[in-house]
């Protein structure tokens, strides 16, 4: 876990290694790099490191096979082999218990007397995000759109570079490749960035996911407990939770990259300023919303066709992308919720209304802004509902509980140090908001201020982290998927 | 590179001279303040240790006795506890201190600085721990430690606000209706009849002891009288297999504190909870006894041991 002594120490130990004896030469980097990464991963469980060398070969061989060879269908063969061995082994490690589960139960519903047994299989981290990332690699060489790398060591090390390996941001061939075959050098402004950006994303998961997630949890636990107010306060917390994990997750990734020379795309565009669902996931986990439009959506033919193929596509994107996130009908229900949400606004052709950044040059957003983004939130906090239940006739009875009248009374749950909770809360939202215009939050804040309040702000952060960890940290939402 | 590391240097110190600050000027300000409970002047006797003395003892029938003893207490918080208690009450000029052969396994490290011993332990006492001790328990652990800190300065700031100041200790006579003594020797004996007595005769945990050193330095730095204690134990005890080093140890590190080994007190098995602890017919039997024994001027006598095994005799042969 990132937010662990443990891979404080880790980090420290690479990041000196590699800056003092690999920083010499590119190789030596790579090499470095991988050798950190796959130490990482076994750090977890040695055995499935097997998965992903299997999988780092596998691509790697069949990327060199699709540039060999010019005859078409023989290029799909070699395509068509990525996908099913990619595909082939995440359907078995993490659908394989839903498919035979949902047949013995469709099975007897129809009233028929069968059963088949499931395995116990254990999902290996971070397998969604690396095979999605290998199956970019062979696609791009398919399309020509990129071309093979013949260095197995920077291919190797691409697939399993430790900051995104577990839990993305699910980067490209196209985007990230290239770097491991430049040399870095160390880059001062961008080490500071990308402490910078560490810091936050440390603050969102401590302070933010790890806070909400106490009260979550005992909040879904039992919702018979609580009164419709608790009930949507419970969800909303979520929503906070959900977004200080995986997005705090993605910053400190991102940030741990830049110390190493590296860059990787920018997964979370401060998703909760959206001013409709199209907005929403144009800011909320980029890399799989785009990895999905260019390698599924689009090859479906997007949006380009009639009304009907279009509706298709929309549901299948975000079907499968529900899907992706585990094995289970809540997550479909919850892609099929966005999916009926986004339909209207691609079909009346409102879907790229909002492309630019709220209020950019504003201190506030205007009335209309305020009531399209706070309308926006309000829905993705009730679609929430449905991913965080661990069911669908859980997810019913939270629906069902939450449209009372006791909506209009006071929660009814004791919260813990609420006179440090309610300000710190305010002042990270008003840090989003006011760091709308960077990458992360404090990117520019403060930033033509003297170094004193720079540094001010950074101690401010790092104290409120020391202070505010709750006793037992959670691990990262996304290491499930 | 070196302006990185440089500034990163200065802002890494920056932020524990935070937290130091942080850390001294909210324990300092609630030690100032603390308000510790004046027992009333009928009270002579503290008894401090783990569950055993929790539950042995009951303080509403040893009517001039109080039990602060906590489950799963290591000596650390006991010396921190009762040191705050007895300053606090200079008219208890007598302290038992509960030392069960447990105390001295190496697992006691672990209620010492374990993450979840720390989080329990250390809450309360956050205010009282020395700089020194706060420093070694950060080495042992360091995020436990700052973990516990960490809660413990979030209720440092809560009892400033509202500007609380009571010393709440965790802590007192606690009463156990358990009754499977019988259950677990069946047991223990049809599982595995040869791991009756398995255990640790030589593992040592120096750091728990060490603490208890300083609880009888602080009592006889005060003119505090300082009794080591044996409660009443089941004859199938497991940790009873330490009993030399046991017996080592308070002829070395303990030389020269009294020891007063009730461990023997006779019992049937329907009065233990289980093989460590009494129940409660156990400690009501038990409590009614010392209760008169202390009445009887018992701590004034010489030759303690010879009259307490003499006692045991007496019961034993129903007289």
């Amino acid at each position: 876990m990132f937010n662990s002594f443990d891979f404080g120490i880790f980090f420290t130990i690479v990041f000196s290694i590699y800056w003092m004896i690999g920083g010499k030469k590119i190789s030596f980097q790579n090499l470095f790099l991988l050798i950190a990464s796959y130490f990482f991963y076994a750090w977890w469980d040695w055995r499935f490191l097997i998965l992903i060398i299997a999988s780092t070969v596998v691509d790697y061989a069949l990327g060199l096979q699709l540039e060999r060879t010019s005859n078409t269908s023989l290029r799909k063969i070699w395509l068509y082999c990525s996908l099913f061995f990619n595909l082939g082994l995440l359907a078995f490690l993490k659908y394989f218990n839903f498919f035979i589960e949902s047949i013995n139960s469709g099975v007897q519903f129809l009233g028929i007397d069968f059963s088949t047994e499931s395995l116990n299989i254990i999902l290996p981290v971070g397998i969604s995000f690396y095979t999605f990332q290998t199956l970019s690699y062979t696609i791009d060489i398919y399309r020509k759109r990129l071309n093979p790398t013949k260095n197995f060591i920077a291919f190797a090390t691409y697939v399993t570079f430790f900051p995104q390996l577990v839990a993305g941001p699910i980067e490209r061939a196209i985007n990230l490749l290239p770097q491991f075959h430049k040399k870095r050098s160390f880059n001062y402004r961008e080490a500071v960035n990308g402490c910078k950006q560490i810091l936050w994303g440390l603050a969102k998961k401590v302070i933010i996911a790890d806070n909400c997630a106490r009260y979550v949890d005992i909040i879904f636990d039992d919702p018979t407990q609580y009164n419709s107010s608790t009930l949507l306060l419970g969800a909303f917390l979520f929503a906070l939770q959900i977004y200080g994990d995986f997005s705090g997750y993605s910053d400190i990734a991102i940030g741990t990259a830049k110390l190493f020379g590296l860059r990787l795309s920018q997964n979370f565009n401060f998703p909760y300023f959206s001013r409709d669902i199209a907005e929403f996931w144009r800011r909320w986990h980029i890399s799989l919303s785009t990895w999905f439009r260019d390698y599924l959506y689009i090859p479906l033919g997007g949006s380009k066709r009639s009304r009907s193929i279009t509706t298709r596509n929309v549901f299948v994107i975000f079907l499968v992308s529900g899907f992706w996130h585990g094995a289970n009908w809540t997550f479909i229900a919850w892609g099929a919720m966005h999916a009926l949400l986004f339909l209207p606004l691609i079909l009346l052709g409102w879907n790229r209304r909002n492309t630019n950044l709220i209020s950019p040059t504003k201190y506030l957003p205007g009335i209309k802004e305020f009531f399209q983004v706070t309308f926006t939130f309000l829905i993705i906090v009730l679609t929430w509902i449905m991913f965080r239940a661990d069911s669908i006739e859980e997810a019913m009875l939270y629906y069902s509980k939450l449209l009372s009248f006791s909506l209009l009374e006071l929660p009814n749950i004791n919260v813990d140090y609420l006179f440090l909770i309610i300000p710190i809360f305010l002042l990270f939202i008003l840090a989003e908001w006011f760091g709308r215009n960077g990458e992360y939050a404090i990117e520019h804040l403060f930033s033509s201020k003297p170094r004193f309040i720079r540094w001010s702000m950074y101690l401010a952060i790092a104290f409120c982290i020391y202070l505010m960890q709750p006793i037992k940290s959670s691990e990262f939402i996304y290491f499930q998927f | 590179m070196k302006k990185f590391l440089l500034n990163l240097f200065f802002l890494v110190t920056a932020l524990v001279i935070l937290f130091l600050l942080f850390e001294y000027s909210t324990s300092t300000l609630i030690g100032d303040r603390l308000q510790v409970k004046k027992e009333g002047k009928d009270i002579k006797y503290f008894v401090v240790g783990h569950s055993h003395s929790e539950i042995a003892y009951n303080d509403t029938i040893i009517k001039e006795l109080k039990n602060i003893s906590y489950a799963g207490e290591s000596y650390l918080s006991s010396y921190y506890k009762a040191k705050i208690l007895l300053k606090n009450n200079p008219h208890i000029d007598t302290i038992f201190v509960e030392l069960s052969n447990n105390y001295l396994d190496k697992h006691m490290d672990e209620w010492i600085w374990g993450s979840d011993f720390l989080l329990m332990g250390y809450l309360d006492l956050s205010s009282t721990v020395s700089a020194e001790d706060k420093w070694w328990l950060f080495k042992k652990n360091p995020s436990g430690f700052l973990a516990a800190s960490s809660l413990a300065g979030k209720v440092r700031l809560k009892r400033i606000r509202s500007a609380y100041y009571d010393f709440d200790y965790a802590g007192g006579f606690r009463y156990l209706k358990r009754d499977k003594t019988d259950s677990l020797l069946k047991a223990i004996v049809r599982n595995a009849p040869d791991t009756i007595f398995a255990g640790t005769a030589e593992k040592f945990s120096t750091q728990n002891l060490r603490f208890l050193k300083k609880l009888v330095e602080f009592c006889e730095d005060n003119e505090i009288k300082i009794y080591l204690i044996r409660s009443p134990l089941h004859s199938f005890y497991r940790e009873h297999l330490n009993e030399k080093l046991y017996y080592r140890v308070l002829e070395t590190d303990l030389k020269g504190v009294e020891f007063l080994d009730f461990s023997r007190f006779p019992l049937s098995n329907t009065e233990f909870g289980d093989l460590s602890h009494l129940n409660y017919k156990g400690t009501r039997k038990y409590s009614i006894w010392l209760d008169s024994l202390l009445q009887s001027g018992f701590l004034d006598k010489k030759n303690k041991q010879e009259i307490i095994d003499k006692e045991f005799d007496r019961i034993n042969s129903g007289r």
